[in-house]
């Protein structure tokens, strides 16, 4: 029994380093496919073919470009797994502060997107799988066909544009407040954007969650419950519902290790400094430390994420714990 | 039977509902059970028997529902009552205990909040039902039942389950208990535990009981009345002597001589019924039982109803005496 907890989780950290290694290759090769590098992002095309080749060759070693792509790889990796992932020629901080700021506001996002993700798509579900092809399952399956297809960019526009002319109101004009400096500003900061994300989110939710409580609905336990006289709302939650969890958890975790590598778009929108803006300005700058390093970090916080949503099916089914 | 009826049933139907029209599947049953009396129903599988059980309990799942008919029980009428006021009456008054043990109980939810819950549904305070849930689960035999409360479902056997079962059916004293095969998927070596122990627990409580089952030899010592369902039809409906002893429809007398008799040598060991039954969307004309019926004859072309015969009600036009052997 406990060696075979001790084989999962030796499996599991494997599978998690070989995954992390992969994105590490990955993003490393991608960085230099793409066009430009560090020298043209910051001197600009024109500027940078001007260059003499001695002063290319300084600036070239003074990015450390002039090193072969495998020592430059395993160089940042061997910082990387000593704690230092880089430093921003942009900011003058290390990487690791910069994400140690945009982290918290990135996951305050997620938690708050998911939350309203989940306010917004269960209800939904609740309403179409009680009573199937019904004008209340249309509305909640329309709901949920909205939110899937209404682009985050276009309702996040929209709602800060219409918000800020006719009610004059907009709180991301002012500088970002974080949530412990200001709580009070920084959750009506937050309020917007991660009611953007989590329309979006409710429609996956909204419809995993209305396939699996359909599915659970015809099982013969739920006809006990009724058959023990319990009202329809406690059927709906206390046993289908709850029988329907697994499902709604797993697409709920997935969505939330999405949000975790930042909102790029909505986070773009709102001025919110979270960890998508962090990456889409180091791949401006063409820094490949800080996007190298970032993008492992978020990778890393994914499979957290997932090792903690299989965490959650232990909570949820007394048979996962058991088996 | 004598006294009011507790439960009169007369011409339920149940039908599958579609957009292109209802497709009846029992059609116009009637019964009556008096209080504390016990009832066998008996046909093979797919006659109905089961739709009919939960239709009663008024828990038929879409597109199923009863499309005629009126169910008297102690005075109401359950077609006509509102959700609210079935669910009132559904585990306190009438309770079922279901087919397969394997599916019927919440895989998620302790086996102790199981049974309570069928309290709490009804007003009993939290404390108190976990405490009478204890209780409950001793009486249906289940082994340290402060233990075995916190179990979940996987953890037992199906002989157990349907102990939890019996005792979430029995928490609130029901007046009136259906069992629907409970035994049908469990070892025979427990099906015998689990009959005796709703037998003796009917007698106890004084519930009337519908037994639904396929085999009516597992219910014959049990039982004061039977009623035999076939393709959606009561055909006959006797007590439980003259059922044995004196069939007064040819489908039952199949059915009797179907049962093995390992004493009897002069017989054949398994005895089968020609042919099989209609399905619902195959209509007979006449008697549902015709095309297998030894019987038949051109009378059976018109569907017979259920009339008096002898001690119970029989739908045949053969007059008993001119059955062919």
């Amino acid at each position: 029994m406990e060696t075979v907890l001790a084989n999962r989780v030796t499996r599991r950290v494997v599978e998690a380093v070989l995954a992390l290694l992969g994105v590490a290759v990955l993003v490393f090769v991608m960085l230099r496919v793409i066009p430009g590098n560090q020298i043209t992002a910051s001197l600009g095309t024109e500027a940078s073919a001007a260059l003499t080749p001695s002063q290319e060759a300084a600036l070239r070693a003074y990015y450390g470009l002039d090193q072969p792509a495998l020592a430059q790889f395993f160089g940042w990796l061997g910082n990387v797994l000593t704690g230092n992932l880089g430093i921003s020629q942009r900011t003058g901080q290390t990487v690791l502060d910069m994400t140690l700021a945009a982290l918290p506001v990135t996951i305050e996002l997620a938690i708050l997107a998911t939350l309203f993700g989940l306010l917004i798509g269960i209800p939904l579900a609740l309403l179409s799988a009680s009573r199937p092809n019904s004008a209340r399952d249309a509305v909640g399956q329309l709901v949920g066909l909205a939110a899937l297809s209404v682009p985050s960019f276009l309702l996040g526009a929209a709602l800060l544009s219409l918000v800020s002319k006719y009610l004059h109101y907009n709180p991301s004009a002012q500088g970002f407040a974080r949530l412990f400096e200001d709580p009070g500003l920084n959750f009506q900061q937050m309020l917007f954007p991660s009611l953007v994300l989590g329309f979006g989110l409710a429609a996956p939710i909204m419809r995993t969650g209305r396939s699996a409580l359909l599915e659970v609905q015809t099982q013969d336990f739920v006809r006990t419950a009724r058959g023990k006289g319990v009202t329809a709302l406690r059927v709906q939650v206390r046993h289908v519902l709850h029988n329907a969890l697994v499902p709604i958890v797993t697409m709920t975790g997935i969505q939330f290790g999405y949000l975790l590598g930042g909102a790029i778009v909505v986070e773009q929108i709102f001025s919110v400094p979270g960890i998508g803006r962090q990456v889409l300005i180091g791949l401006q700058q063409k820094e490949y430390a800080v996007v190298q390093s970032t993008v492992l970090v978020i990778a890393l916080l994914f499979v957290l994420v997932n090792l903690l949503t299989d965490l959650l099916y232990r909570l949820i089914d007394p048979r996962v714990r058991a088996s | 039977m004598g006294g009011p009826a507790l439960l009169e049933v007369e011409d339920l139907a149940v039908a599958a509902r579609s957009r292109r029209g209802d497709l009846e599947i029992v059609h116009g049953v009637s019964l009556q059970l008096g209080p504390g009396e016990t009832l066998a129903v008996v046909g093979e599988t797919g006659s109905g028997k089961s739709l009919t059980m939960l239709a009663l309990m008024r828990l038929l799942a879409p597109p199923l529902a009863i499309t005629r008919g009126r169910i008297a029980f102690d005075g109401h009428d359950l077609t006509s009552l509102s959700e609210r006021e079935m669910r009132e009456l559904r585990g306190s008054q009438m309770a079922m205990i279901y087919q397969d043990p394997m599916t019927s109980l919440n895989p998620l939810m302790r086996i102790g909040a199981q049974v309570a819950e069928a309290m709490t549904a009804h007003g009993v305070a939290n404390s108190e039902a976990r405490r009478r849930s204890l209780e409950l689960l001793a009486r249906v035999e289940i082994p340290d039942p402060e233990r075995t409360a916190r179990s979940y479902p996987h953890e037992f056997s199906g002989g157990m389950r349907q102990r939890a079962v019996i005792a979430i059916a029995l928490a609130m004293r029901p007046r009136l208990l259906i069992a629907d095969e409970p035994t049908t998927a469990l070892d025979v070596t427990i099906q015998q535990q689990i009959l005796a122990l709703v037998n003796e627990l009917r007698r106890e409580l004084r519930m009337a009981t519908i037994w639904v089952t396929h085999d009516l030899g597992v219910v014959a010592r049990m039982v004061d009345r039977v009623v035999v369902m076939y393709a959606g039809h009561v055909v006959e409906d006797a007590p439980v002597d003259q059922l044995f002893h004196a069939p007064q429809h040819p489908y039952t007398r199949s059915l009797l001589a179907a049962l093995p008799n390992p004493t009897d040598q002069s017989r054949p060991a398994l005895v089968q019924i020609p042919g099989r039954p209609p399905l619902p969307t195959e209509m007979v004309e006449g008697c549902p039982f015709r095309p297998r019926c030894a019987q038949a004859r051109e009378a059976c072309r018109v569907r017979p109803v259920l009339e008096p015969r002898a001690a119970g009600r029989a739908a045949c036009w053969v007059p008993v005496e001119e059955w062919r052997p």
